[in-house]
């Protein structure tokens, strides 16, 4: 019952039995009387009866308006200021007190004022000191996830429950939603059931548990192995499996335990190796081979075939001879294209190996042109014009080809000027380096051909030839006359034309904030199915979410049009592990709540239906606690779709609108709005569902320590508080 | 009567060579291009030896080899692998199947017909 009508019981109670007391004590009185003071008193009083019952009606409403102004000015304040004080030293210190009343307790409120500005000066200037000391903390934190997102190898650290503290950008991309094909129902944990079988996305993310990411048995052997390796001591402790990831990649996993400094084991790290292209690589050189070994041995005994027939029967019908003169001639020929593919295949194989990547002709000789400057001292001469050409270069060991050619020529020729320049035709870019004095002779060139790249003090331990070849390359001298008889060394490179762009990896980049991929605090976990109940709210992962819908009537067929979910962990958001989908209803959107949402049929139209995203949800919310503001709304929402989807959600659940009465049970509002002003929580996107879901996570971030401070540490606390709430009786 | 031998190999520049080589030795020979029509020229004509290759469209030649030795009319039907496919585990494999030898190509011509004369006067 809200206080404003207890206290209007309690007066009305009171004043009731009172004007019972008065009426009681009257007409005791009155039988007290004789007749004829019975009729005296009727003629004294009679004619101002009017009067003494407008004084009557009077002194009733003045004792009201007393009684209204003592509520307003004592009892309401009052039964604010501890709720309000609260939140002044705990969720939001910028908060002040600004409750109405009576001039002392305007008083009381002026000092508490004064009281929170000079604690929150103090806490400013402890904060300041804080963030110095953790921003050099993160800085030096932010290089490290750097460097472990941009490996190649998807990393994940696990505690030792499973539960994911770690995991780096390849990670990511192996194994984030990554969709498996189980058997049974959705929702139903036993995987024996029907020979129908669905879709199940998976999710991965701090907090969530290896095993609902890869199959269990895989991890359990090779953690089992890796106990094996400990008990005996021995120096290799790592354990390998090989498994399939999203888009079919094939990975090889190591997994290494980590131990403290006692060696007791306290949690494990899998390195993920993909090895898809190596062993498509290897596949194919073996069937190359294989192919390759078979067409030779039946060319070969045809031809062997036909020589010996041919041979042991020289007299043979003469049509039957040129038949097998024509197998010979045409095994041959066959043999001849064998040998020439393989050759070729073998060396693209070779080519992945050591990369060329798309580059552009004129990039390269301004390079040539500022190394020779700096590593030989000769001042190459630009000649412009060659068009727009493009190679596949290593462009350092292409440089080097460059500047060895170069630094033989300045060697060996009597040039003063050297000039480079580029042309284009449809198979080549020419690449000249030319100069004002002798030819180099092709013997000279052939003597190129077997020296070791090196110049000055740089250089490969490759062949000048060996990079050549790579490349595709040919080195010749050239006789222009547009050189106006200057000598000139030709590069010939393979032109380069196809529009796919290679893969280069983006550079890396040192995020501001803390990349939300790890929680080392998860190594402290209790375990992984701790009795929910008894757990501290800070311990706890949850999933805060929102629904948008066709309307506010479940029952009467409004449906839902977007779910967006955000997670915390160990009391941080991970805005990084969302969910936002837009979901087609498959009824109407009526006009009034596109004005709130802003979601229209055009929007949805194209969308998966419900019964395509609730499985993701389920996976996504899988071992959480489920938050929402005004969560019975939102759970009915997705009950009302039980019955089609087959998913049931039995998490357990809290709603920020009843922990807020819980907190804060003197305010009359409890709407997001309301408890984020209260709070000092800045409102993102409000009527989205994103938006509402990241708000409502920060709220229930805040309310933490507010609970605590009443004594409520667990989610069974939690509950138990919320259950008692005058919000709690509202149905949906 | 002289004997019939059923050449099993989808290569025809294998075939022409083969077929006159057991003609000039006095066999009378049938030609299949793939699994099936072997199965279908075993039913047909009960030859007395088949020159198998393994590497067949549809059914291979192992398959084909099981088939005919799963059937106790064609027990006597003597066979002979003749295949690009060398390893020892293809050889095993064969002879376990029941091929009464596996030579590997390319072979002599001599090869061939001495094993196929040895089979047939067993």
């Amino acid at each position: 019952m809200k206080v404003k009508h207890k206290f209007g019981w309690f007066i009305a109670i009171y004043a009731g039995f009172t004007a019972l007391l008065i009426l009681v004590s009257v007409f005791l009185l009155w039988y007290q009387l004789t007749l004829h003071e019975k009729d005296l008193f009727k003629n004294v009083f009679s004619p101002y009866a009017l009067y003494i019952i407008t004084a009557v009606v009077f002194i009733i409403a003045g004792f009201g308006l007393i009684v209204e102004w003592m509520f307003r000015a004592y009892i309401a304040p009052i039964r604010k200021l501890p709720g309000e004080v609260a939140l002044v030293f705990s969720a939001n210190p910028s908060h002040r007190i600004g409750i109405e009343g009576s001039l002392d307790f305007k008083r009381l409120v002026e000092q508490i004022n004064a009281g929170a500005e000079h604690y929150e000066a103090l806490q400013k200037n402890v904060s300041q000191q804080i963030d110095t000391a953790m921003a050099e903390l993160a800085k030096e934190r932010n290089i490290l996830a750097a460097m472990m997102a941009e490996l190649p190898e998807g990393i994940l650290i696990c505690n030792r429950d499973g539960q994911i503290i770690l995991y780096n950008t390849q990670a990511k991309r192996f194994f984030n939603e990554q969709v498996v094909m189980l058997k049974g129902e959705p929702g139903n944990n036993d995987d024996g059931g029907g020979p129908s079988g669905y879709e199940e996305k998976r999710f991965l993310g701090i907090g969530r548990s290896v095993f609902g990411l890869i199959d269990r048995n895989v991890i359990q052997h090779a953690l089992d192995e890796m106990h094996v390796h400990l008990d005996r001591n021995e120096e290799n402790v790592a354990s390998s499996f090989v498994l399939t990831a999203k888009g079919n990649r094939l990975l090889r996993g190591r997994t290494v335990p980590v131990l403290t400094s006692h060696r007791e084991f306290s949690g494990f790290i899998i390195i993920f190796y993909d090895i898809t292209q190596g062993l498509r690589s290897e596949a194919r050189a073996e069937f190359l081979l294989q192919s390759f070994q078979n067409r030779i041995r039946h060319s070969t005994t045809s031809i062997k075939s036909a020589i010996g027939i041919m041979l042991e029967y020289p007299n043979m019908d003469p049509s039957r001879k040129a038949r097998l003169t024509e197998i010979i001639q045409n095994e041959s020929k066959a043999l001849g294209h064998l040998i020439q593919n393989s050759a070729e295949e073998a060396l693209l194989q070779n080519k992945k190996e050591w990369p060329l990547v798309p580059v552009l002709a004129d990039d390269l000789i301004e390079a040539f042109r500022k190394k020779a400057m700096t590593i030989l001292g000769v001042e190459l001469i630009l000649e412009k014009g060659g068009g727009d050409g493009r190679v596949r270069a290593d462009t350092y060991s292409m440089l080097l080809i460059l500047l060895f050619m170069l630094e033989r020529v300045v060697r060996t020729t009597d040039g003063e000027k050297y000039f480079c320049g580029f042309s284009t035709t449809d198979r080549f870019v020419h690449i000249d380096i030319s100069w004002e004095g002798s030819a180099v002779k092709l013997g000279q060139l052939r003597k190129w051909e077997n020296q070791e790249l090196q110049i000055e003090r740089e250089g490969l331990p490759l062949y000048f030839k060996e990079v050549l070849d790579h490349h595709e390359a040919e080195v010749w001298p050239h006789y222009n006359r547009e050189l106006g008889g200057r000598a000139c060394l030709r590069l010939y490179l393979p032109a380069f034309k196809s529009s796919t762009e290679d893969t280069n990896r983006i550079a890396a980049v040192l995020p501001e904030e803390r990349p939300e991929f790890y929680n080392f605090d998860l190594f402290n976990q209790p375990g992984q199915n701790p009795d929910l109940d008894d757990c501290l709210l800070a311990d706890l992962p949850y999933t805060v979410f929102d629904t948008e819908t066709t309307g506010l009537d479940p029952s009467g067929g409004d449906r839902i049009i977007s779910i967006a979910a955000v997670r915390i962990v160990k009391l941080r958001m991970l805005s990084e592990e969302r969910f936002d989908h837009l979901i087609n209803p498959e009824r109407d959107i009526p006009a009034e709540t596109t004005k709130i949402h802003g979601i229209n049929a055009d929007m949805v139209r194209a969308k998966p239906r419900i019964d395509r995203i609730l499985p993701m949800f389920y996976q996504f919310v899988a071992d959480t606690i489920l938050i929402a503001h005004n969560a019975a709304f939102d759970m009915r929402m997705l009950q009302i779709y039980e019955e089609q989807t087959k998913i049931k959600f039995s998490n357990p659940v809290l709603d920020t609108l009843l922990l807020s009465a819980v907190i804060h049970p003197a305010h009359d509002n409890h709407n997001i709005r309301d408890i984020a002003d209260r709070l000092g929580v800045d409102i993102i996107g409000r009527h989205t569902a994103i938006g509402d879901a990241t708000t409502t996570a920060l709220l229930f971030l805040k309310m933490i320590p507010l609970l605590g401070n009443m004594g409520i540490y667990t989610l069974k606390e939690a509950r138990e508080a919320s259950q008692k709430t005058y919000y709690a009786r509202l149905k949906f | 009567m002289s004997h019939q031998i059923l050449i099993v190999d989808d290569e025809p520049n294998i075939v022409v060579p083969l077929q006159f080589l057991m003609e000039q030795n006095g066999y009378s020979v049938i030609v299949a291009q793939s699994g099936e029509e072997a199965l279908e020229a075993v039913s047909k004509y009960r030859p007395a030896l088949v020159l198998l290759d393994i590497m067949l469209p549809g059914i291979d030649g192992f398959e084909v080899c099981e088939i005919v030795r799963l059937n106790p009319e064609w027990k006597d039907i003597k066979i002979i692998f003749l295949t690009a496919k060398g390893r020892n585990v293809d050889i095993a494999k064969g002879m376990v199947l029941g091929a009464d030898e596996y030579i590997t190509k390319p072979f002599s011509n001599k090869q061939i017909v001495d094993s196929v004369k040895r089979l047939l006067e067993e």
